[in-house]
């Protein structure tokens, strides 16, 4: 019996031994399954008490650089903090200290979830402010973050694919700003300054980062930064549209920015995108009045530019028109109580016979819709529109001349926070958005995607990625920063980054978004709670 | 509003059956919704809100109401489109009633209280529409606030009668939506009168908050029967904001002097709002309840306060007593951060008192029950309070509280709707027939969001203080901030209150509660040519 007893108990021994084998087996081989399709995952780890907002996203992944069908994803966003009380910072000598963003990786696992994040490595606790971008370089295998530090720069990061999958150099977990991982994560450092003699009346708004991701060519690996910068000196301000051009391993930029703008006087919102043959195309939109007048209609306007290797600038053309819209720039998508703005995008895609097809969209307002009592005496911040959409025009010469802009896709509500990206393994160019086509109170927000195939210039049907809407207004967000007015910020764009193997159903794409689905707790009651959110989709 | 057939079917199985006065509550007007109660035209349509109604049941035909609404209605603000402003009296003050035996609950003809002239000045209307009507006598009265330019600007209470009759009349009331003349037709022919008129001088000097009631018993059954009550929020003079209240007549609308109800010598508010809120109790005393802001130091700490009146015959002014206090509410909401009380809900709020009393079986007993809202938590994390030590409020509940004793004592306050998200902005109506409690009131619980709002009903039951299960008015939650108006005036968003009346008569299934809120899912309106929700008064009835 005692025998009987003991064969039993070793051969249970076995079996364990033999099952938790398998589970790391199967652990060490799990595929990325795809996100969550209901809501998207959420991409953070916060806690949920007094959980803060998260928007403003961009996203960047390497194909498969986990493993088969696994990819290594970088996702960055505005996150705000609690008067000055970050869950980055965790030295109570830094309290009051802002940092209002933060990266967000994941790189093992099913699903979407991060597995670690941070904020960008400001050991000086000077501030880094609002939306950073990330990049990929997929044959360098690197990542470039930057954001706005202080007024007059943009802090760049950079770190390598093999970096991040260290668990050593990037332990798991939320890494803190003086915490010895915050820089061995992201080991190069440096500025680029767009305002060199540092004067106090520039100020540097909304960078963009575009890695050139060709293998050779002048050029090639480098990093271009693109960035608005404000002269409050003048009056009426104006604005100008500037880039830097850096090594992408160094980050050794360009010591002055060069201005793309020419002669406009209050360019805004840049988006640059580096072409496959190494041109570099940058879009922004322009008032085409001195600031401060009304009506100011304004300008679409699209620059392209010939590398010249970093850290020396690009040569770049007279920025072209694009089109002009007669409507304000910054609207509230109808009833909702928050702000979206125009903001071009762009991507470069090599056709069939060599040359490019280039499609710009941005947020359309249709028409205005404000009191008449408010508008006759003041000019509305953000005016209620009736209708938005993501429109879209297209050039097939190097935008000398574009096409009629005409919505992405034809629905009812409000489509907005466009966002364009490149699968260059399959020529297909995938355009992601919020849609509230399906409220029947044109409120409440989908992602959609509409994807543009090779050879066409015409979306095809758009594809709902998640089958939950969100609400933009719905929670507390609008008091939980310090700074907070009661008006609802949304953040002023998502995130999509798209590749492929250049195989039918090997190309994914990765849209990072914003979503209040996922509750916080404050004072012990549940409220929705806005966080950055990863969905996948793959084709 | 209910066939005929239907009618006779209902009270012969009810006859037969010999059931009790409680039947099981059943929604007639578009149980997702309610009914749309107005005529507005879809483009460029404006919001309607703050509403008020009564009726007078079988008033139309056998089982067939006459029902009047009242609501602030945007068509007579200066931001309404000229399109909107085309067939409208330019009177923010507006009457919507549905006199026609249809099926539909819509109202057959709207339109503004017109402006009118007392004193030598003219008074144009300012909004705060209650309406009241008084089966007795075959009338319906409605108060609203008025504004006067003479005299470098009077603020006012206005009061209007108009008889059954006349509101019947399609001559004097005709379909449609009504011209200043059609308005002066169907509401003056009893001169309307002004209630305490008020230089203008910044909040602490206009008369706000009106509320409205009629003593309801037979004109031979002692001294006020007939009597029109008006309360109303008020400067009593060296800056002090008190209840003031005001008894007129039923036919003449010949009214006494005010005289303040709230404490001696202390101001009821120093932000935000407290309207006094009128009832009539069966035996014909005057109850008012306020709330009562104690200090500007803490505005969240607030008295829900009683005043019992008793009449001494219009245009005399009712003996009242010292207010005496309901609860000490310690987490009372208002709109003092970012314009906002409620989280998700970026429009004004702020917590108030309505009540209404029972003749119980004995035939002596009056039950009186109070009905506020307040914060069961606020976010305090960071966001810190607000002036006036008020903050968000992240959860607001529905409480009450009873006294058999003419507010001599009250019991423990208890729970109307304590459920997820926000119960706000209750009403209160006793169905005086079968003597069953109404509380009507917004929820936001059944919204994953917390944010969009349904309308619940909760019953007591004739002889009890025990509330029953919520009954949805409206199953589709709606978001208050829909309507393109509104966006950029989040201040203008719904107000404190919504209209419900319950009457019957005393016969399970005859039995209607009437409400009247703010919606914005009926229909879009159309906006520089493209569709968008917008915003109205609608109706709900409910029979049990």
């Amino acid at each position: 019996m005692k025998l009987a007893k003991c064969l039993a108990a070793g051969l249970l021994w076995l079996l364990s031994i033999l099952f938790a084998a398998n589970v790391q087996a199967q652990d060490a081989t799990t595929t990325t399954t795809g996100c969550d399709t209901v809501n998207g995952t959420q991409f953070n780890l916060e806690p949920r008490p007094n959980a803060v907002p998260q928007n403003s996203e961009s996203v960047a992944f390497l194909l498969n650089k986990v493993g088969a069908g696994e990819d290594l994803i970088v996702g960055s966003a505005t996150e705000f903090d609690l008067a000055s009380r970050s869950r980055f910072v965790n030295n109570p000598a830094a309290v009051g200290v802002d940092v209002l963003n933060a990266f967000y990786v994941h790189r093992s696992g099913a699903g979407c979830t991060p597995n670690l994040e941070g904020s960008l490595n400001q050991q000086s606790f000077t501030p880094t402010f609002l939306a950073p971008s990330v990049v990929a370089d997929p044959v360098r295998g690197s990542f470039a973050l930057g954001a706005i530090l202080g007024t007059s720069g943009v802090l760049l990061q950079r770190t390598t694919a093999a970096t991040l999958l260290s668990t050593t150099a990037c332990p798991s977990g939320t890494e803190t700003i003086l915490s010895a991982a915050n820089s061995t994560c992201w080991p190069t450092v440096a500025v680029a300054s767009f305002n060199p003699n540092f004067s106090n009346n520039l100020e540097v708004l909304s960078p963009q980062l575009a890695f050139d991701t060709r293998a050779s060519g002048t050029g090639a690996g480098d990093l271009y930064v693109a960035a608005q910068v404000l002269n409050a000196s003048a009056f009426p301000a104006t604005s100008s549209i500037q880039i830097l051009s850096c090594s992408g391993v160094t980050l050794n930029c360009s010591v002055s920015p060069l201005t793309v703008s020419g002669a406009d006087t209050f360019g805004a919102h840049p988006w640059i995108q580096v072409r496959q043959d190494g041109a570099i195309t940058i879009s922004y939109w322009t008032f085409t009045r001195p600031f401060g007048q009304l009506p100011n209609p304004i300008d679409i306007k699209f620059v392209t530019c010939k590398p010249n290797g970093a850290p020396a600038v690009p040569t770049c053309s007279k920025p072209l028109l694009v089109t002009a819209v007669n409507v304000v720039a910054n609207f509230n998508p109808g009833d909702n109580n928050f702000g979206s703005s125009l903001f071009p995008k762009h991507v470069s895609r090599r056709d069939a016979g060599g040359g490019f097809t280039t499609f710009l969209i941005y947020d359309r307002c249709r028409s205005l819709n404000p009191p008449e009592g408010i508008s006759g005496t003041v000019a509305l911040t953000d005016p209620v529109c009736t209708k938005v959409d993501v429109a879209m025009t297209l050039s097939t010469n190097g935008g000398t001349t574009w096409s009629l802009p005409a919505p992405v896709i034809s629905a009812v509500g409000h489509q907005f926070f466009g966002s364009v990206a490149l699968d260059a393994s399959t020529s297909t160019t995938n355009i992601a958005y919020y849609s509230t086509q399906n409220d029947p109170f044109l409120q409440r927000s989908q992602i959609f995607l509409s994807q543009i195939l090779p050879g066409s210039t015409t979306a095809e049907p758009a594809i709902a990625l998640t089958s939950a809407s969100t609400d933009p207004n719905a929670g507390i967000q609008n008091f939980i920063v310090s700074s907070a007015t009661g008006v609802t910020d949304f953040g002023d764009r998502i995130g999509i980054a798209a590749a492929g193997t250049g195989t039918k159903g090997q190309s994914r794409v990765y849209v990072h978004y914003t979503w209040n689905n996922v509750f916080g707790t404050s004072s012990g009651t549940q409220q929705p709670d806005q966080n950055n959110t990863l969905v996948q989709f793959s084709y | 509003m209910k066939s005929l057939g239907t009618t006779i079917l209902t009270a012969c199985v009810t006859l037969g059956l010999s059931v009790s006065l409680h039947a099981a509550a059943t929604v007639h007007c578009g149980a997702t919704l309610g009914t749309r109660f107005n005529l507005e035209p879809a483009a460029s349509a404006v919001p309607q809100e703050m509403e008020s109604l009564d009726f007078i049941p079988n008033r139309v035909a056998l089982n067939e109401d006459l029902v009047v609404a009242g609501a602030f209605d945007s068509r007579g603000t200066t931001f309404a489109q000229p399109s909107t402003r085309t067939n409208w009296d330019g009177s923010v003050s507006g009457y919507y009633v549905r006199r026609a035996a249809t099926t539909s609950c819509a109202p057959q003809f709207e339109g503004g209280l017109p402006a009118f002239t007392a004193n030598g000045n003219s008074f144009s209307s300012n909004g705060g529409v209650v309406i009241a009507a008084d089966p007795a006598r075959d009338a319906f009265f409605a108060v609203d606030l008025r504004y006067s330019p003479g005299l470098g600007g009077f603020s006012a209470i206005g009061l209007f009668r108009a008889s059954s009759a006349t509101l019947l009349n399609a001559t004097l009331c005709p379909n449609g939506t009504h011209t200043t003349a059609q308005a002066t037709s169907c509401w003056m022919a009893t001169h309307p009168a002004i209630i305490g008129p008020t230089p203008s001088g910044g909040i602490n000097n206009a008369d706000d908050y009106p509320s409205l009631a009629v003593d309801e018993r037979p004109t031979t059954a002692g001294k006020g029967a007939g009597n029109v009550y008006v309360a109303y929020v008020g400067s009593i003079g060296n800056g002090i904001v008190g209840v003031e209240l005001v008894a007129c007549t039923n036919a003449t609308l010949s009214c006494s002097k005010p005289v303040t109800v709230s404490a001696v010598g202390e101001s009821v508010f120093f932000s935000g709002a407290s309207n006094g809120n009128v009832q009539v109790r069966p035996d014909g005393k005057i109850t008012v309840t306020y709330m009562d802001q104690t200090s500007n130091t803490d505005a969240a700490v607030e008295l829900v306060q009683f005043v019992s009146c008793t009449p001494a015959g219009a245009p005399t002014a009712p003996v009242c007593t010292a207010p005496t206090t309901v609860a000490t509410e310690k987490q009372s909401f208002g709109t003092f951060v970012n314009n906002q009380a409620l989280s998700s809900q970026n429009m004004l709020a702020y917590t108030n008192s309505r009540h209404a009393h029972r003749l119980e079986a004995d035939g002596k007993t009056i039950t009186t029950f109070v009905v506020w809202d307040r914060c069961a938590e606020y976010f305090t994390f960071v966001g810190g309070l607000g002036t006036n030590g008020i903050s968000l409020c992240l959860n607001a509940d529905v409480v009450m509280s009873t006294s058999t004793n003419d507010g001599a004592s009250w019991s423990a306050v208890t729970g109307v709707n304590t459920g997820g998200g926000h119960q706000f902005f209750p009403s209160i109506s006793t169905d005086a027939s079968t003597g069953t409690v109404n509380i009507a009131y917004y929820n936001t619980g059944h919204d994953p969001l917390h944010k969009r709002i349904v309308v619940s009903l909760n019953q007591i039951a004739p002889g009890t203080t025990t509330v029953g299960a919520p009954i949805l008015l409206t199953t589709t939650p709606i978001p208050w901030d829909a309507d393109p108006n509104q966006s950029a005036l989040p201040l203008d968003d719904f107000d404190f209150h919504f209209g419900i009346k319950a009457r019957g008569m005393g016969t399970a299934g005859f039995s209607r509660v009437y409400a009247s809120f703010t919606s914005t899912g009926d229909r879009f309106g159309i906006y520089k040519g493209l569709p968008m929700p917008e915003q109205n008064n609608n109706l709900q009835e409910v029979t049990y």
